[in-house]
């Protein structure tokens, strides 16, 4: 289907020829067991084919900025899971900060929108027929909040109360 | 134009008119890559659920980025950063389930579990995971995403797996000269 395998081939020299062939033969085994014990999921391939539905309309995307969980060491440290993971998101001057603090299979969400004040931040989650509608909450003054989600990509949408752009943040998987 | 050009301009123009909320070109979009995205999972060993997960907010941060991708041709590229990034945060996160290959292994030996391809008979695709199993995590996670279909460009595996695009040729020989090491010392020719 694809002849973009031919991308990074080494080109015609002397090591190509029995050999090459062999690999290629044994390549195809393998994506034959790879297409016939683990392929993507087809509720998997659905549910990405609706993502389409949150394409950003009205809003700034705050880029994520930072992931303390990126900043630790290497893979394979477990310590992380006991710590409280740190998020920033920035737009322009607009800024998302957010705590995720574990608790068993739920999220809690600490965090402020800046420039400090009455914001309505609205927690989205990608469409699955399970699970409820998003959820809306009113900061304080200080645009301070706090949520409890579940586990799972999400994306909070900022509305300041004294107009402006509203800000949707990047999509993270907590 | 070869027909790489063509397909690379093809997937611009889906990429563009995904941007502008066309679901027909968004789908192509995912039928080219998913294979990719899930190969790139599956070779930093993501289990079923958090593979899920991170397959989902791959395809998020496309959509959210649609709009601002500056190579919309090298997509596949992208597509395939992105799914890295997202698996080590959740090999960072520290809070797996069991590791994907036991759930592969499980999946093999329930004969309902598995389309059966003809090429692959159940016995050989026990062998063949197992001695997949038995390389080096390079080695391993290098021939997984090989394994994606449809095959992906060296520049997408090479972006899959933060290796550099000329080492791609030379390590992809020698993992698949100790895979066949491994299937003949279960008795399969390779």
């Amino acid at each position: 289907m694809s002849d973009e395998a031919q991308g990074g081939e080494g080109g015609g020299d002397v090591t190509r020829g029995h050999d090459e062939q062999l690999d290629e033969e044994l390549l195809a085994r393998l994506r034959a067991l790879a297409t016939g014990h683990d392929p993507v999921p087809d509720d998997t391939v659905l549910a990405a084919r609706s993502m389409l539905a949150h394409l950003r309309l009205d809003a700034e995307l705050a880029e994520l900025t930072l992931d303390s969980f990126e900043a630790t060491e290497p893979a394979g440290v477990r310590s992380a899971a006991l710590a409280t993971r740190r998020l920033s998101f920035r737009a322009g001057d607009r800024e998302v900060e957010i705590e995720v603090v574990t608790e068993r299979d739920r999220r809690r969400l600490v965090g402020q929108c800046l420039p400090a004040g009455a914001v309505r931040v609205t927690v989205e989650r990608p469409h699955r027929p399970e699970q409820p509608g998003p959820a809306t909450t009113e900061t304080d003054d200080l645009g301070r909040f706090a949520l409890t989600v579940p586990t799972g990509p999400l994306r909070l949408r900022c509305v300041w109360s004294d107009g402006g752009a509203a800000v949707e943040t990047a999509w993270v998987s907590v | 134009m070869t027909g790489t050009d063509l397909d690379r301009a093809a997937v611009a123009e889906d990429v563009l008119a995904a941007s502008g909320g066309d679901q027909a070109a968004f789908d192509r979009l995912i039928e080219r890559y998913a294979g990719l995205v899930w190969s790139v999972l599956r070779a930093h060993r993501l289990a079923d659920a958090d593979a899920q997960d991170v397959f989902q907010t791959t395809w998020l941060r496309l959509v959210e980025h649609l709009d601002r991708i500056r190579e919309p041709r090298a997509v596949g590229g992208w597509l395939a950063t992105t799914a890295r990034h997202e698996s080590l945060r959740v090999l960072r996160r520290g809070e797996r389930s069991r590791p994907a290959a036991e759930e592969e292994l499980d999946a093999i030996e329930d004969p309902g579990a598995g389309i059966e391809v003809d090429l692959v008979d159940a016995d050989e695709a026990a062998a063949l995971w197992a001695a997949l199993e038995e390389l080096d995590d390079r080695c391993r996670s290098l021939l997984r995403v090989l394994m994606a279909d449809p095959p992906p460009a060296y520049e997408q595996v090479a972006a899959a797996l933060d290796m550099p695009i000329g080492s791609i040729g030379p390590t992809r020989r020698r993992c698949l000269g100790r895979l066949r090491e491994h299937l003949r010392t279960r008795g399969i020719t390779a």
